[in-house]
C-alpha cells in the first residue's frame, strides 16, 4: 500500500466529503432532519461544531481510499462512486439503525432517508478521491536489485 | 463476487456482532457509556428496539464480508480481525465525531473510547467471517463455452 497515495486521497477526500455533507446535511436537508427529531429534547446542538465535523470527514475519507486502492487496476470516477457510495451506505445504515434502536435522537423516517443521502454524499467524495488517485503514478512494488 | 459467500459472511458477521456487542456494550462498558451521557434529556429509550440493533450489526457484517471476500490477503483469522478492527474503527470514528458534532447525546470520552472498543467488536467479527469464508470454497468462474 503506497502511503502518499493513501495519505492524499484521505486529505482530499476528507476535503471533499466536508464540503459535499456541508451542501447536503446542512444547506439543502438541515431542515428536514431539525423537523424529524424524536422525543428527546436538546437532542441537537444550537451551533454545530464544524470543526469536528471537518475532522471527523478524515477517518471516512481514509477508509474510502483503501476500499479504492484495495481495488486492482487504476481507480476510475465511475468505480470510486461506486466504493464511496457502497461504504457510506452501509455505515450510515447501521449508525441510522443503531441510534434508532438505543435512542428518541430521530425518527424512523431518518432511518430511510440518510443512509442514501450518506450513500451519495460518500461516493461523490469517492469519485474525488478516485479522480485525484487515478492521475498519480503508483510507486513500484520490489525494486530489482542491480 | 460470490453472492452465496457474502450471504452466509453477513449472517454470520451478524450474529457475532449482536452478540459481541452486547458483551462489551450492555455487558462490560454500560456503566460506563450511561455515566457519559450528553445534556439532551429523554434521549436513550428504556428498552433498545432489538430489530434496529439487528440491522445496523447485519449493515456492517455486509460491509466487513464485503471487504474480507474480495481481498485473498483478508481471508485468514488474523486477516479478517484485522481488516474488521479496521473498519470498524474508522467507521465509528466518522460516526462518533459526527454525531458528537450534530447531537447532546454523549459527552466527550464516547467518542474516543467507543472507536477503540469497535476494534474489538468489528475485528472479532472479521475474525470470525474470515474463518468461516476460508472453509467455504470460491465459486470457480466458468469460461464461456
Amino acid at each position: 500500500m503506497d502511503m502518499k497515495r493513501l495519505a492524499i486521497g484521505t486529505i482530499v477526500g476528507g476535503v471533499a466529503l466536508y464540503a459535499v455533507g456541508y451542501l447536503i446535511f446542512e444547506l439543502a436537508f438541515g431542515p428536514y432532519y431539525a423537523a424529524n427529531v424524536g422525543s428527546a429534547t436538546g437532542a441537537l446542538r444550537s451551533q454545530n461544531l464544524e470543526w469536528l465535523l471537518a475532522l471527523s470527514n478524515l477517518p471516512l475519507a481514509l477508509l474510502v481510499t483503501l476500499g479504492i486502492e484495495s481495488r486492482p487496476g487504476t481507480p476510475s470516477i465511475a468505480s470510486g462512486f461506486v466504493t464511496g457510495a457502497v461504504i457510506g451506505f452501509l455505515v450510515w445504515l447501521s449508525v441510522d439503525a443503531y441510534y434508532y434502536g438505543a435512542t428518541n435522537v430521530w425518527r424512523f423516517i431518518i432511518v430511510l432517508i440518510d443512509p442514501p443521502l450518506s450513500g451519495l454524499a460518500i461516493g461523490i467524495g469517492g469519485a474525488v478521491i478516485a479522480a485525484v488517485l487515478a492521475r498519480m503514478p503508483k510507486a513500484a512494488g520490489v525494486q530489482m536489485a542491480r | 463476487m460470490d453472492m452465496k459467500r457474502v450471504a452466509i459472511g453477513t449472517i454470520v458477521g451478524g450474529i457475532v456482532l449482536y452478540i459481541v456487542g452486547y458483551l462489551i456494550f450492555d455487558v462490560a462498558v454500560a456503566d460506563f457509556y450511561a455515566a457519559n451521557r450528553g445534556s439532551a434529556t429523554g434521549a436513550f429509550r428504556d428498552m433498545p428496539i432489538v430489530w434496529a440493533v439487528v440491522l445496523a450489526d447485519f449493515a456492517l457484517a455486509l460491509l466487513v464480508t464485503l471487504c474480507i471476500a474480495g481481498r485473498a490477503a483478508s481471508q485468514t483469522i488474523a486477516g479478517g480481525f484485522f481488516t474488521g478492527g479496521v473498519i470498524g474503527f474508522l467507521a465509528w470514528f466518522h460516526a462518533d465525531f459526527t454525531s458528537y458534532g450534530y447531537l447532546n447525546v454523549w459527552s466527550m470520552p464516547i467518542p474516543i473510547v467507543d472507536p477503540l472498543l469497535e476494534i474489538i467488536h468489528e475485528g472479532v467479527a472479521g475474525a470470525v467471517i474470515a474463518a468461516v469464508l476460508m472453509r467455504i470454497p470460491a465459486a470457480a468462474v466458468q469460461p464461456a463455452q
